[in-house]
């Protein structure tokens, strides 16, 4: 019965892309031109909001950060590499759904804080002009990108890495898919992966046979032990400011309500969270589903995890690369 | 199975890719342009940009506003824009008898501010009129690196002066982008060729026929 899962999943994964490719693909123009449509008519109920601040405080700040909310939510539909990110590593790399949402937010929000901290550091402590913080904003949208190309490449290695190991583990032992750990020297952890600590991602030079389970459950999955997957994912998405905050931000201190514009780029952050939290947990239920029809533990299986790994990995670096020679102005240079 | 592949997926990645490599836009033009001429003869283009509230601020950043120093500070930025926007033409496409006309010129050129909005102003004139006896003219408004969005926000955005809209009619269409020109433009470096850029894919397209 199980031989048959392949062909079945062929078909439905056919079926799916072409039904996307025929139908949703086109609409696609549509789609973007509506969501650019939302974000001016949100850009502009901001901006015209937070100049009747003065007048209406608290109105001005229920309706900000309301409207924050959706241009955060609605801009993280739009194209963007927090996305690229979440989704390559999610489908490919099993992870609790809590844990993804707990990435999500954190990373939005760091990409708000990101953004505070900058226009406050420029426009407050070194009392720099926009012009300043529109060239500076680029260097850290570059420095996205550059994150972006490392967090590729780390997970690349880590696929290889994890691979070559269960290969020489099975060779060892024989036992496909075997729990037990093959310690050629004692780094105090048991035998139990749960135990381990953030050593492991130190100690892969000496091939101590610690091998990530390559079809644990999401539940099996050892939090500490990805953390600096994490790490990184946040990082390469946060230290991106966010566009939208960085506007409100400078819009709102050129009216003299900086408190607001915080709020703002708060809100926005969280909307941002919603939405790629959203995001997350379509790519974990569905690469969890998608998971169901492949038969646990062969030989075949590893060398589809590998590629499916360095698919993803090298996805998240190529992005790094194309995005990285796009203009990241936030202003046009000609104003 | 690897040609099935090939086929659906290739276009679906580099399509995605395309879209993740671009930069939408964040500052927006409303854009009114009074078409200057009269009897099948255009002489110029007169052009009034409003720009979004959150941009406008960015553009008077630093300018003393304070009542004396407000005139000349808004003239600075007049000033200021025309010599940026010399090196684009304008944002404007002028097209006439199969012709891009190059180097426009600017002249009255104005900066003003209408509640959270700057406004700014400015005059296209031609080295010679233009006659419309024989072929249509053609007038986009955009920018090729698609930072700005610039659009007619309805057809009577664009006016023709009354001593021409007796003999002429004007037109616009909005832009039907489709999936392969929007990846195709999105695949090209930005200053890569003139035919084909980004901005010039969602622009807006107006055509003056004279009977």
């Amino acid at each position: 019965m199980t031989r048959f899962y392949p062909y079945g999943l062929a078909c439905i994964s056919l079926l799916l892309a072409s039904g996307f490719y025929l139908y949703v693909w086109p609409l696609m123009p549509y789609v973007f031109i509506e969501l650019q449509t939302w974000q001016r008519e949100l850009t502009h109920s901001i901006s015209q909001l937070l100049s009747l601040a003065h007048e209406y405080p608290l109105k001005a700040l229920f309706y900000v950060s309301a409207a924050s909310i959706s241009y955060g939510f609605l801009h993280a539909i739009g194209p963007g590499h927090g996305k690229v990110i979440m989704v390559s590593y999610l489908s490919t790399h099993p992870t609790k759904v809590k844990t993804s949402l707990i990435l999500s937010i954190s990373a939005a929000l760091l990409q708000a804080l990101v953004a505070i901290v900058l226009v406050s550091a420029l426009l407050f402590v070194l009392e720099t002009s926009m012009r300043e913080v529109n060239a500076r904003a680029s260097y850290l949208i570059d420095a996205s990108f550059v994150a972006m190309i490392l967090l590729g490449l780390h997970l690349a290695w880590k696929s290889i890495r994890d691979f070559l190991k269960q290969n020489i583990k099975q060779k060892a032992n024989d036992k496909a898919h075997s729990h037990e750990h093959d310690h050629s020297h004692d780094y105090g952890h048991s035998q139990d992966e749960h135990s381990h600590s953030q050593d492991h991602d130190h100690s892969h030079d000496h091939a101590c046979g610690c091998s990530h389970k390559h079809h644990a459950s999401p539940a099996d999955i050892d939090e500490a032990k990805n953390l600096k997957d994490y790490i990184g994912i946040v990082f390469s998405i946060g230290v991106r400011p966010c566009s939208g905050a960085l506007l409100v931000l400078i819009f709102a201190k050129s009216l003299g309500i900086y408190w607001l514009g915080m709020i703002g780029a708060i809100a926005m952050g969280v909307g941002t969270g919603a939405a790629i939290s959203l995001l997350a947990f379509v790519s974990i239920k569905g690469a969890a589903w998608l998971r169901r029809f492949i038969k646990p533990a062969s030989q075949g299986s590893q060398w589809r995890e590998l590629f499916l790994r360095l698919g993803a990995a090298s996805f998240i670096c190529v992005m790094g690369v194309i995005m990285m020679q796009g203009t990241s102005l936030l202003f046009s240079p000609v104003l | 199975m690897s040609s099935v592949i090939k086929l659906v997926f290739l276009p679906l990645v580099f399509g995605l890719m395309s879209l993740y490599a671009h930069a939408h836009p964040h500052a927006w033009i409303d854009v009114q342009t009074y078409v200057d001429g009269e009897d099948k003869k255009v002489y110029g283009i007169n052009m009034v940009w409003r720009f979004d509230p959150m941009t406008s601020v960015y553009l008077l950043e630093g300018k003393n506003l304070e009542k004396q120093q407000k005139l000349t500070s808004l003239e600075e930025v007049a000033k200021g824009l025309v010599d940026n926007l010399k090196r684009d033409s304008f944002f404007t496409q002028v097209s006439w008898n199969q012709e891009v006309l190059a180097n426009l010129d600017a002249s009255l050129e104005r900066v003003t501010i209408d509640g959270l909005d700057v406004v700014f102003s400015f005059y296209l004139g031609f080295d010679e009129p233009l006659l419309l006896d024989q072929c249509e003219l053609g007038i986009q408004v955009f920018d090729p690196s698609y930072f700005i969005e610039m659009s007619w926000p309805s057809a009577n955005d664009l006016q023709l002066s009354d001593a021409l809209s007796s003999v002429c009619q004007r037109q616009v269409l909005e832009s039907e982008p489709s999936m392969e020109q929007i990846s195709q433009a999105w695949a090209m470096p930005i200053d890569a060729s003139p035919d084909l850029t980004l901005g010039a894919v969602f622009a807006q397209q107006s055509q003056i026929a004279c009977q």
